[in-house]
């Protein structure tokens, strides 16, 4: 009698352990994480671009779902509601918005949120950037060719200042993508000043576009600015060779080769007629 | 022209057989006439209502023609392959077989290309194939290839129809056409040495020309496909591809023929279990090899993963599209005839004879996939989205000119085997042939010899 208690004590241990696991399970949100990126590019667009992601096995993109971006002041005032793309991002295009604030030293705080649904938690990130410009130019001092940058920011009254000691990369524009060859950071002046890699092949004309990019600072975002000049290596277009089918004339190989064929058939066909009329001659030879 | 007693004898056989046409062949006839009626008037509704009755449209442009063209130009293989590597190999047991694998090749070289016209629009404009014809197409080199085979194996089947012909020249036909015929064609044979020497040359050439000019002309049309970039038809294996089952389809072909002549002639003492078997190991072996060509298609393809071509592997692998055509073709008609013909147990008469049917049919349906689906899976986006510009059907109109085709090969056979016997009756003395070549050479040493005496006499002379 006791070893059957022990055994439906046991039992319904088991039946409650297993139902609280299954109720937990129905229960458990997965979580979710947003990043925000401020991004500035050759073109001054200037945009905010959040990424949601949701926890599976790794964090993978969520796609289409509404991702809302707020100015933040002593106030959040709500500035769009976007739906993520295919790759998890959100994108708002800052522009002109009158919505957003900016402080006394520049500065602009947002913040992205997401609200998260039945079953994905809710999740949010804060960024604060200061406005700023770069400039690519090129010059030519005796026989050295440079490239300059130069970094200013824009203050909260919308003055520029110099930028001192922030990291830019270059690079020059592929195909494909971006080649980096240098990395400097800049003066007093706001200014970096590298001598252009002569050696690099551009187009037919030589032309090459030289991207100068801030990635990710803490203060200014993803800043990028490009040039264009012609002074790389110019590299012929590598001509198509001109193929026969597509002309008014046969490539000669074709013909030799389609008369021989047809020619060595129709000799065969044409002695083969021959050796009948020979059957026919030969009726009374023995 | 003497003949041998049992020439005689089968000579006297197939005559008697040849002047009267019996009921189940009067019947035979009917049906086939009455699908040729059908057809004549599917061509003429055709013709009068233009390409619109058919199932093709702008998206899929070809259908069924398309793959009755290939089908008879495959079937043709049978005579060509077949007769010529086996004339040249001097293989015993092909005498019964030949004429018919010959007559196979002329009549559906014939039937084929008559696919093509019923797929071309403005056929008032044919001639400017050959006023504007560009060599650089393939299209014309099919033309040339199927007209330059077309007329090669007239000439082998005559060749080896002149025998028969010079016997039944000399047989008392009450016909009077019959005779006059039969005396222009056996161009005065009487089976001298000399006109047998002639004779085996020619067809000794012929068999030798037949070969590869077969296997040029099934590559030339799988170049028609391969050579365009489509999916499921730019392949590099497509010639070797076509050639396989071209032979594959030829044979099955020449078993279900042989079968029936059989029956309806009662040929059993001439074509037996031997021969039926012998073309059954042929017909597995070319099931094993288009097997393999078909497995290396897909499998290319399939790993390779190409959006385009997976689009047409998906076409073909889908339940609710191709996938029971494609099992039946590519699967059962490949895999039965092989398991049947290798199991001695299942080996008879009539099972190679269903298995080849099963065969042939499989490979009419693998032409009508190889075109369709591709067909189907465009590389431009479609601008018309009508179901019909999407998917095709073949309309009635289609059918009843397929199976006119069918029926007017049946009917042409049938015909033809009332004016020349459908096995060869007098047949060539290749012992002797071999013993005239002994004593020509024998006469040209003598003459030599003789020439060199005289020389030397003269020079003894002027000494």
């Amino acid at each position: 009698m006791k070893s059957l208690y022990k055994h439906i004590l046991i039992i319904g241990l088991v039946v409650i352990i297993a139902a609280g696991n299954v109720f937990a399970q129905k229960n458990k949100k997965k979580t979710t994480r947003i990043s925000v990126e401020y991004v500035k590019d050759h073109n001054k667009t200037e945009t905010l671009v959040a990424k949601l992601r949701v926890k599976e096995k790794r964090y993978i993109s969520l796609n289409d779902a509404i991702v809302k971006f707020y100015s933040v002041s002593d106030t959040s005032v709500l500035l769009d509601k976007i739906r993520t793309n295919k790759d998890g991002e959100a994108i708002f295009v800052i522009g002109d918005n009158p919505k957003i604030f900016k402080d006394s030293l520049g500065f602009m705080a947002f913040e992205v949120e997401y609200d998260g649904s039945t079953s994905l938690k809710g999740s949010n990130k804060k960024i604060a950037v200061k406005q700023s410009n770069l400039e690519v130019s090129f010059f030519q001092k005796d026989t050295i060719k440079f490239i300059e940058v130069e970094a200013n920011e824009i203050g909260g009254n919308n003055q520029t200042s110099p930028v001192k000691g922030l990291k830019v990369l270059f690079y020059v524009k592929g195909t494909f993508s971006l080649f980096n060859f240098a990395k400097e950071k800049t003066d007093n002046k706001g200014k970096i000043k590298i001598e252009f890699p002569v050696t690099m092949p551009g187009d037919t004309n030589g032309e090459l576009t030289i991207v100068a990019k801030v990635e990710e600072d803490d203060i200014y975002g993803t800043v990028e600015s490009m040039g264009e000049i012609n002074w790389g290596i110019p590299v012929p277009l590598v001509k198509e060779k001109q193929r026969g089918l597509g002309d008014t004339d046969a490539p000669l190989w074709m013909v030799y080769t389609l008369i021989t064929l047809l020619s060595a058939v129709w000799f065969h066909y044409l002695y083969v007629i021959f050796m009948i009329i020979k059957i026919k001659l030969a009726k009374r030879s023995f | 022209m003497k003949l041998d007693q049992k020439s005689s004898k089968m000579l006297a056989y197939f005559t008697s057989q040849m002047v009267k046409i019996s009921k189940p062949g009067m019947v035979w006839l009917a049906i086939a006439f009455v699908f040729i009626l059908g057809g004549l008037y599917a061509l003429i509704v055709q013709i009068i209502e233009g390409h619109i009755v058919t199932g093709m449209r702008d998206n899929v442009v070809w259908g069924i023609f398309i793959a009755n063209f290939i089908f008879f130009i495959g079937i043709s293989y049978a005579g060509a392959l077949i007769s010529g590597i086996l004339h040249l190999l001097r293989v015993e047991w092909r005498t019964p077989i030949i004429r018919i694998a010959e007559i196979i090749t002329v009549i559906s070289t014939l039937i084929g290309p008559a696919y093509i016209l019923l797929c071309m629009g403005r056929l008032d404009r044919l001639h400017h194939l050959a006023l504007f014809g560009r060599i650089q197409s393939p299209i014309i080199w099919d033309v040339l290839a199927i007209t330059t085979y077309l007329i090669g194996s007239i000439i082998f089947l005559y060749l080896a129809s002149i025998r028969d012909l010079a016997a039944l020249r000399d047989y008392p036909f009450k016909s009077k056409w019959r005779n006059k015929v039969y005396k222009i064609l056996a161009v005065d044979f009487n089976g001298t040495p000399k006109q047998n020497r002639y004779l085996d040359r020619s067809l000794d050439i012929m068999s030798a020309i037949i070969i590869p000019l077969a296997v040029l002309v099934h590559s030339v049309l799988a170049w028609i496909f391969g050579m365009t970039l489509r999916p499921g038809w730019h392949s590099t294996i497509f010639a070797p591809y076509f050639v396989i089952a071209a032979v594959f389809s030829g044979t099955g072909v020449l078993i279900i023929a042989m079968w029936v002549f059989r029956k309806y002639y009662k040929l059993e003492s001439y074509i037996t279990k031997i021969h039926f078997n012998y073309l059954g190991i042929i017909l597995m072996i070319l099931g094993a090899l288009y097997a393999y060509f078909t497995f290396s298609e897909y499998l290319t393809s399939w790993y390779g993963s190409e959006t385009w071509e997976m689009e047409v592997l998906y076409k073909l692998f889908n339940p609710n599209e191709y996938w029971w055509w494609f099992f039946f073709a590519a699967i059962i008609g490949v895999v039965l005839p092989i398991i049947v013909i290798l199991i001695p147990k299942f080996r008879n008469i009539n099972s190679i004879t269903a298995v080849s049917a099963i065969a042939v049919l499989a490979l009419w349906v693998k032409r009508y996939l190889i075109i369709i689906p591709t067909l189907e899976a465009p590389l431009l986006p479609l601008q018309d989205m009508r179901p019909e510009y999407i998917h095709y059907t073949p309309t009635l109109i289609e059918w009843l000119l397929t199976f006119a085709g069918v029926a007017l090969f049946c009917m042409l056979f049938f015909l033809f085997s009332k004016f020349l016997p459908i096995l060869p009756v007098v047949k060539a003395d290749e012992g002797n042939y071999a013993q005239l070549r002994k004593t020509a050479m024998k006469r040209v040493i003598k003459r030599k010899v003789k020439e060199t005496e005289k020389k030397e006499s003269e020079k003894i002379k002027d000494l």
